[in-house]
């Protein structure tokens, strides 16, 4: 908070050159304009309460000397304002009517002296500090001291200092007084940041959001993250955390297949969001500001249908002296809560498993024939199984099979999993800032380095560098630069081979290790054992297994450099008309190598597929396998602009824009795969790839698929993909008010992309909005209701856009070439890609809004109440299409969506005393999303609704499902309900829609965020809930019902029917055998699944923060020579009241897919700030 | 001063933005525009029949109740139902090869027609020929699709008779495809052949182009398809003559025989002389797949069939194993081995090889009375897939001796439905009906006119409700 309160001091404490003789020419320019020209021109400094003081007020003067009073003297006649000078620091106050101002000389009485620091103990320099009543007073000086000659007896002092709330202190007998200013929430709103310009809040019709930069900052310590900390911070914004969906959204889905997110703006300029997410350091963010409707977002053009978020960094103080932070967190998070994955133990499973068992349907002779099978199931017999088939044809006796599986039982596949291949995840933070800066330059510079370890022993180390440096060059011109520089590296481990995706066998109880810690080989649980003894005899190769071992030796290695440079030049042509330049490049390079040594399983199986069945080896027989990848992005943006702000009469104020713009965003990636690969020497062994490629291994030793009489190996070692956008924009908005109360803004602007060619009709047409702003506190009548501050009214409509991406469609046909060793002799092979489409456009959103800012008692309630309807057309995605053209999908405009819904944010401040206060804001949004029209219908069957997640009629992320009808009480057997109402158990026995009623959608229409924050003393003490209600999941059931038991069990499996009357207590379907015809996965798993006693309520509330904090005496602080220090303490996700009864954790979940992902315990934080 | 410089200097850097900045292509796609690009697009035509249907209508196939078990839960409901003949062969939503894979190839063929004579860089003979060939393809596919979807052609019925769309646009938006009649249908194949067959190049490079050899032989095997020998006679008998001529001959299976009864096939297609225009087709391996997965053929060759038409030493018994003697039928020839179509060798294809050259010339040949010439055809054929002595041994009935060696030469491919479906009404046929049925292993199914094509599938009526069947 306190880094944005002394950004805004900087733009009111002006800088200026040491000239002796001051000039001020003013026909009806701003005091502001004028405080600003007298700055640059001399030393002298402002200070004043911007609440009091109207710094729009309209100057007329023509002065010039070098005598200060005498400039103030003239500038400020008739404005009702006075002013004190103590040595170069001028204070400004509001001369009360008829009073006969004392002055310092005439007053000496006692000297009282003091200093004025903010809420963390950092000294406010140009604090004004007045005698009430009187015009006399002084400004604190660069430490915060002041000191002040006051007449006797008791007298109180007012404290202002911008961007504070002003105090007031009765001083008593007092000779030394320490003032402690809070900021002033209401007047840090009052800027927002469109990335284009900076307004005042009050003159614009947008619907704005701010977050400070405090705020991200405090959050990002548990995060890691600029953008997950803005989560609950305003209404309209939903994050999701679950599995599945778009990560962030502002005022729901406007499109389906395009872009769902918002565009995200780093000073002024678009930046690609995972690149934010690494690039920007938390420290380093100034504001936040959301632009969530058209006046808002329009100015961004076609990209910004979803909403913008622009991101504002901190600039230096030109304070003389240059101040040093730090900022530190320590975050762990320790392992994953494996018991939430609802998997049976290796206990039941076998018990399970021995329940299950069925010779006489997988007898042994045809589950371990070697001479064929699929590439799926390697003949393959699992310990547990050869147990059972072992006592079943004789071999070994009950006894002996009850303590072997008992064996089996007590060896945990997840102990050990734990033990070898994770770590206890934690992250830290540490970055150091300094500012400063002189009259004519002022600079930020801060350094940071950010270390994660992950879950599954991967590190990464993040180092980051930011400066930004401010430039005056003469009075007209402004440089601002800045840099940005990144270097992170990050090191994983690679999965075990291509065909076997993780290190993980599928069995909970196998263990890698027995219990002293002897590897087991876990060859079996993968290839077939005469196979391995086959491939050894014949070709040499070892083809056993320690995937410990194996996930030492793979790794893979990846190291981004990234850079930003940014720069803005400002002209002034005369006092109203301004020409602003931006030019911005980034680009970031991603090297990654990854690596399988010529031991690994992966080089030695492929070994193994490279051999002949006479023993010939066609695969290098040193060295492994490397693969290089580099992926690059590149970034410019030019921008110029000219700004025009001028005041005509007293009444009449214009602001307005034009500009035009390029932007280009480039990226690519290319990759080199080579087998034979030696690290050390750099060196690759040459084969026959065309051989390999075209006849192949023939016939192989071991099938790459079982059966195939020859293994091919994929020519394709090296490929490149590359996307360039590029938009030529040209833009224009103006914004017009009336006497300070009524205010009218239009914006328009035309984009046009490479996306589709250059062709005309093809381009989007000139997008506009407008909006009106009524600042009603400001009427006459409202003065007598002195309790309200701020009573805004807005109403804005206009239009935004989203565009597909190049290569997607549009109005002639993409070829792709394609090689294949088939007719690679004869030259490229060509496949239409993209069919051509010529009445493909671009999505097209409007957007209407409405809404109320009020404020009141003295800033202590804050309320935002906006009301919204967004309805976008030729909504773009990929839709099936009738196969008769020659195509089962398409992209095509199909249909309109509408987004409708409120935004409200409640902020209040319950106690304000000077030792504690109580805070506490509620943010909520509701939204409502349904397609509202389907240009192009496809087929409706059962099945398919069952997949599709957007259906005319219905909010996107539609879940449909089966009618239940219970189990069969004959066999287990799961029953649905058919259009007709009749009972069947076969999924091809629905056949009409109506038998699959729609259920709910994934997408939550109702959500936000409440918290409070208590502050006592040094102490404070905040809680962030965030909740998302009113959306459905699909239940996590177990889904297999048949075939051997070869993977994990969902514990529901247990509870599964097992004899007539089981029905009575459970809906899970009973085991059946593959052999019977009369059933198949579809109709036992499918209708289980998909039926409606399986969609759930996702609603859910979160504790995701509590945070606690404590600023440290400064007497402490000094002593260490420190200027102040905080240290903190974060718990996130504490507790979470989910309302589906299953222990489902939405944010741990794929909702659509009923499936659970890989959830955390609370995560604790640390954190300390120290400014020197 | 100063000021206006960096003013003006500004406004220059403003100004100088091209107006061609748009027009950057987004690299790894193009817009066809060259020869190259045009020719490309038939060589990128190289896609499988997957997963289809038609193959097990065909009648050698069997099965037993556990061998049919095992079918449906391996290879599913739709070729299950295929295989029992049945109307309703695929769920609602499910995608049907037979109709998408001929209509995703004519989507591009449509686009080269339109197109190719505007390529940059070729002479007009060149945009001609490539164009021919594009048509050439299109009317093919047509062919094909009339083969799965309508009745065998009947001149009866022709004109009345409704068959499958003509899709001469390349469009996914806005285009109607309606039904033609079978007349309207085989017209527009042999006029688009007719037209392209004469600008076809003399010389093919690859098994996916139509050279003029190749297109000779669509044309006569359209006709021969028909039941019109007379007029097909011509045009194989040039195709036999050409294709020769460009080293598109018979494989001496003979010389390529191994002890253990397999049999060495160049494995490079394009290697491999007895392809003219073929797509491979994936689905003859899934029985095959699974043959002793489940330790038991799952859709084996009727043995009556089997032991009826070959001899021994029939090189092509190497293409054929049996489950319990893990041996092909080459090496090990005796009842109640459960012999299928096996992996080795080729995927079975949909369209002309060399020998189906042969035999469509032979049988036309002999329809003409031509006796002497035909068994001269023949008896090339199967010189080059048995002993000498063997192959010029052959039955008394020249045009029954022909069929059979058509069973011979495709038995276990699939391919034998299309030929069902042309003889069906041929009354010197009549006697291959008797192993014209299928069973499940309980009951017997058996193949009646109405069942000699597929319903337009679910999915595409659902697009098409006027297409109703």
């Amino acid at each position: 908070m306190k880094r944005l309160i002394l950004f805004i001091a900087v733009l009111s404490i002006c800088l200026g050159a040491s000239a002796q003789t001051i000039s001020v020419k003013a026909s009806g320019e701003s005091l502001q304009t004028v405080i600003k020209s007298i700055s640059a021109q001399s030393d002298y400094k402002f200070a004043f309460n911007s609440r009091s003081i109207d710094t729009s007020v309209k100057i007329n003067t023509d002065v010039t000397s070098s005598n200060i009073e005498e400039i103030l003297n003239s500038v400020l006649k008739d404005t009702g304002i006075g002013y004190s000078i103590v040595g170069k620091q001028i204070a400004l106050f509001t001369k009360q009517a008829g009073e006969q101002p004392l002055t310092a000389t005439q007053a000496k009485s006692r000297k009282v002296t003091g200093v004025v620091t903010d809420e963390d103990g950092i000294p406010l320099e140009g604090a004004g500090i007045m005698i009430a009543g009187t015009k006399t007073g002084t400004v604190s000086n660069q430490d915060g001291h002041w000191a002040l000659e006051v007449p006797g007896g008791d007298v109180i002092f007012e404290v202002s200092y911008i961007g504070m709330e002003t105090i007031n202190i009765p001083v008593g007998t007092r000779d030394n007084v320490v003032v402690v200013m809070k900021p002033n929430y209401e007047l840090i709103n009052q800027v927002v940041v469109t990335g284009y310009q900076t307004l005042s809040r009050e003159r614009s019709s947008g619907s704005y959001a701010i977050v400070s930069g405090a705020e991200v900052k405090n959050r990002s310590a548990a995060t890691g993250s600029p953008l997950r900390s803005l989560e609950g911070t305003v209404a309209g914004l939903n994050v999701n955390e679950s599995a599945e969906g778009t990560s962030y959204l502002i005022r729901g889905m406007t499109s389906i297949n395009s872009k769902t997110e918002p565009l995200f703006i780093v000073d002024g300029v678009p930046m690609d969001r995972k690149l934010l997410e690494k690039m920007v350091n938390p420290s380093d963010i100034e504001s936040v500001t959301f632009l969530k409707d058209a006046t808002a977002a329009s100015i961004w053009g076609a990209q910004a249908a979803n909403g913008v978020v622009v991101f504002s960094t901190k600039s230096g103080e030109s304070s003389k002296k240059i101040s040093v932070s730090y900022d530190g967190s320590f975050t762990w998070r320790g392992l994953p809560d494996y018991s939430y994955m609802d998997y049976m133990g290796p206990e039941q499973f076998i018990a399970t498993a021995k329940e299950v068992f069925d010779p006489f349907t997988y007898k042994w002779e045809d589950i371990t024939s070697t001479t064929y099978g699929s590439s799926a199931n390697y003949p393959i017999v699992f310990p547990h199984e050869e147990l059972l088939y072992k006592y079943y044809r004789g071999e070994i006796s009950l006894a002996e099979r009850d303590a072997d599986l008992d064996a089996l039982a007590s060896q945990s596949w997840r102990d050990s999993y734990e033990r070898y291949f994770m770590s206890r995840s934690f992250l830290t933070n540490h970055s150091v800032s300094l500012s400063g800066g002189s009259d004519v330059n002022s600079f930020y510079f801060s350094m940071d380095y950010q270390g994660d370890l992950g879950s599954h022993r991967d590190k990464s180390d993040q180092f980051k560098a930011y400066i930004r440096d401010r430039m005056l060059i003469g009075d007209w011109l402004t440089l601002d630069a800045s840099l940005n520089a990144l270097y992170s590296k990050e090191t994983s481990h690679l999965s075990a081979a291509d065909e076997f995706s993780t290190y993980a066998t599928d069995l909970p109880y196998a263990a890698f290790a027995d219990a002293s810690g002897n590897f087991y080989d876990m060859s079996g649980f993968f290839l077939n054992k005469d196979d391995i003894k086959s491939v050894n005899e014949v070709s040499g190769i070892d083809l056993s297994y320690y995937p410990v071992s194996d996930y030492a030796k793979c790794t893979s290695r990846s190291d981004l450099y990234a850079i930003r440079a940014n720069l803005g030049i400002s002209i002034d042509f005369t006092s109203w008309l301004t020409y602003e330049g931006r030019f911005q490049y980034s680009a970031s390079n991603n090297t990654s190598e990854s690596y399988y040594p010529y031991d690994s399983f992966q080089v030695r199986i492929e070994r193994a597929y490279g051999t002949d069945t006479d023993g010939t080896q066609h695969l290098p027989s040193s060295g492994g396998h490397f693969t290089d990848g580099h992926s690059l992005a590149t970034s410019y943006t030019i921008r110029n602009q000219l700004s025009l702000n001028k005041t005509f009469g007293t009444e009449h104020s214009l602001r307005a824009l034009a500009g035009m713009e390029l932007n280009s965003n480039k990226t690519g990636s290319k990759s080199t795969f080579l087998r034979g690969y030696d690290m050390q020497t750099m060196q690759y062994i040459p084969y026959d790839q065309f051989f390999l490629s075209t006849t192949g291994v023939k016939p192989p030793l071991l099938p790459q698929i079982s059966g195939s009489s020859a293994n091919v190996f994929d020519p394709n070692n090296f490929t490149q993909t590359e996307i360039e956008y590029r938009f030529m924009s040209v833009y224009a908005n103006a914004g017009y008010t009336f006497k300070e109360k009524y205010s009218l803004n239009a914006s328009i602007r035309v984009d046009q992309s490479n996306l589709f060619g250059s062709d005309p009709s093809v381009q989007f047409k000139p997008i506009w909005s407008a909006g009106a702003i009524w600042n009603m506190h400001k009427e006459s009548f409202m003065k007598e209701i002195n309790w309200i501050d701020r009573l805004n009214i807005r109403l804005s409509y206009g239009l935004a856009g989203n565009s597909p991406d190049p290569g997607q469609g549009g109005p002639y046909n993409l070829i792709q070439s394609q090689t294949d060793p088939a007719y690679s002799r004869f030259g490229l092979g060509y496949t239409i890609i993209t069919p051509a489409n010529d009445k493909l456009t671009w999505e097209k959103t409007r957007t209407i809004n409405a809404g109320v800012d009020f404020t009141a008692f003295e800033g202590r309630l804050d309320m935002a109440l906006d009301v919204y309807d967004k309805y976008t057309t030729n909504l773009l995605t990929s839709v099936p299409v009738d196969p008769t053209t020659g195509f089962t999908t398409v992209l095509s405009n199909i249909g309109e969506m509408s987004n409708r819904g409120f935004e409200l944010s409640i902020n209040g401040n319950l106690v304000r005393s000077h030792n504690f206060s109580w805070d506490a804001f509620l943010n909520l949004t509701y939204n409502r999303n349904r397609l509202e029209k389907m240009y192009i219908t496809p087929p409706g069957t059962p099945s398919a609704l069952l997949g599709y997640d957007y259906w005319e009629g219905y909010p996107y992320g539609t879940i449909f499902g089966y009618r239940w009808a219970g189990l069969d009480p004959a066999n287990g057997r799961s029953r649905v309900y058919d259009q007709d109402g009749a009972i069947v158990n076969q999924a091809a026995d629905v056949k009409d829609a109506s038998a699959v009623p729609y259920l709910g959608t994934t997408i939550p229409p109702w959500f936000g965020s409440l918290g409070t924050s208590l502050t006592w003393g040094r102490l404070s003490l905040s809680c962030l809930f965030v909740y998302n209600m009113g959306h459905v999941l699909r239940n996590d059931v177990n889904s297999q019902y048949t075939y051997r038991l070869t993977h994990f069990l969902h514990n529901d499996f247990a509870s599964r029917w097992k004899v007539p009357g089981d029905e009575a207590k459970t809906d899970i379907p009973a085991y059946y055998s593959l052999a019977d015809t009369t059933v198949n996965e579809n109709d036992v798993a499918g209708l289980y699944k998909y039926a409606d006693i399986n969609v759930l309520s996702a609603s859910y509330l979160k504790l995701r923060e509590v945070s606690l904090n404590y600023r440290l005496p400064e007497k402490w602080a000094s002593k260490i020579y420190t200027r102040g220090i905080s240290l903190g303490a974060q718990v996130t996700n504490l507790m979470t009241l989910a309302a589906n009864g299953q222990g489902i954790d939405p944010e741990a979940f794929s909702l659509s897919a009923g499936a659970r992902s890989e959830r955390f315990r609370p995560v604790v934080t640390f954190n300390a700030n120290i400014e020197f | 001063m100063k000021k206006y410089i960096i003013i003006l200097f500004a406004t220059l850097i403003a100004g100088t933005s091209c107006t061609d900045w748009l027009d950057v292509k987004p690299r790894g796609y193009d817009i066809p525009t060259t020869i190259g690009q045009y020719e490309g697009m038939l060589y990128g035509m190289e896609l499988y029949f997957m997963d289809e249907v038609f193959e097990y209508m065909s009648f050698e196939f069997t099965s037993d109740a556990d061998g049919y078990k095992n079918a449906w839960s391996a290879m599913g409901r739709a070729k299950c139902n295929a295989y029992k003949w049945q109307k309703d062969v695929f769920l609602p939503d499910e995608n049907c090869g037979e109709w998408n894979v001929p209509t995703s190839f004519l989507y591009p063929l449509n686009v080269i027609i339109a197109d190719v004579m505007n390529a940059e860089g070729a002479t007009e003979e060149k945009k001609a020929a490539i164009r021919a060939e594009a048509r050439m393809m299109r009317a093919w596919h047509h062919f094909l699709m009339a083969q799965f979807f309508a009745p065998p052609y009947n001149s009866a019925i022709a004109s009345s008779s409704k068959c499958i769309p003509i899709i001469t646009t390349a469009s996914t938006v806005g285009a109607e495809f309606p039904l033609k009649t079978m007349e309207e249908v085989y017209d527009f194949i042999l006029t688009e052949m007719e037209e392209s067959v004469e600008l076809l190049p003399e010389e093919a490079e690859h098994h996916l182009r139509v050279f003029k050899a190749t297109g000779y032989a669509m044309l006569g095997k359209v006709l021969w398809t028909m039941g019109h020998y007379q007029e097909a006679l011509p045009y194989l008998e040039t195709a036999f003559t050409s294709a020769k001529a460009q080293g598109a001959t018979l494989l001496d299976y003979n010389a390529r025989i191994k002890e253990d009864g397999t049999i060495d096939l160049p494995s490079d297609r394009t290697e491999h002389p007895e392809y003219l225009y073929l797509m491979a087709t994936m689905s003859r391996l899934m029985p095959a797949v699974y043959i002793t997965y489940y330790n038991q053929a799952i859709f084996p060759i009727k043995e009556e069939v089997l032991f009826n038409y070959y001899k021994k030493n029939d090189t092509r018994l190497a293409f054929l194993s049996g489950v319990k003697s893990e041996k092909t039928a080459y090496a090990s020839f005796k009842p109640g081995d459960q012999y299928a179509a096996n992996i080795y060798g080729m995927v079975s294809n949909v369209g002309i090889g060399v020998p189906d050259l042969y035999l469509m010339y032979a049988e036309c040949l002999a329809r003409q009375k031509r006796e002497s010439e035909a068994s001269e055809v023949l008896v090339q054929l199967r010189r080059n897939r048995m002993a000498a002595a063997d192959a010029d041994n052959i039955e008394a009935d020249l045009l029954t001796a022909i069929i059979s060696e058509r069973i011979r030469e495709f038995i276990g491919f699939g391919n034998l439905w299309f030929d069902m479906r042309r003889l069906w009404n041929d009354s010197d046929f009549q006697y291959l009906k008797d192993y014209y049925t299928h069973t499940d292993g309980e009951t017997t199914y058996t193949l009646t006119e109405d069942r000699l094509y597929l319903e337009i599938p679910p999915i595409i009526l659902s697009w098409h409700p006027e297409y109703n069947n």
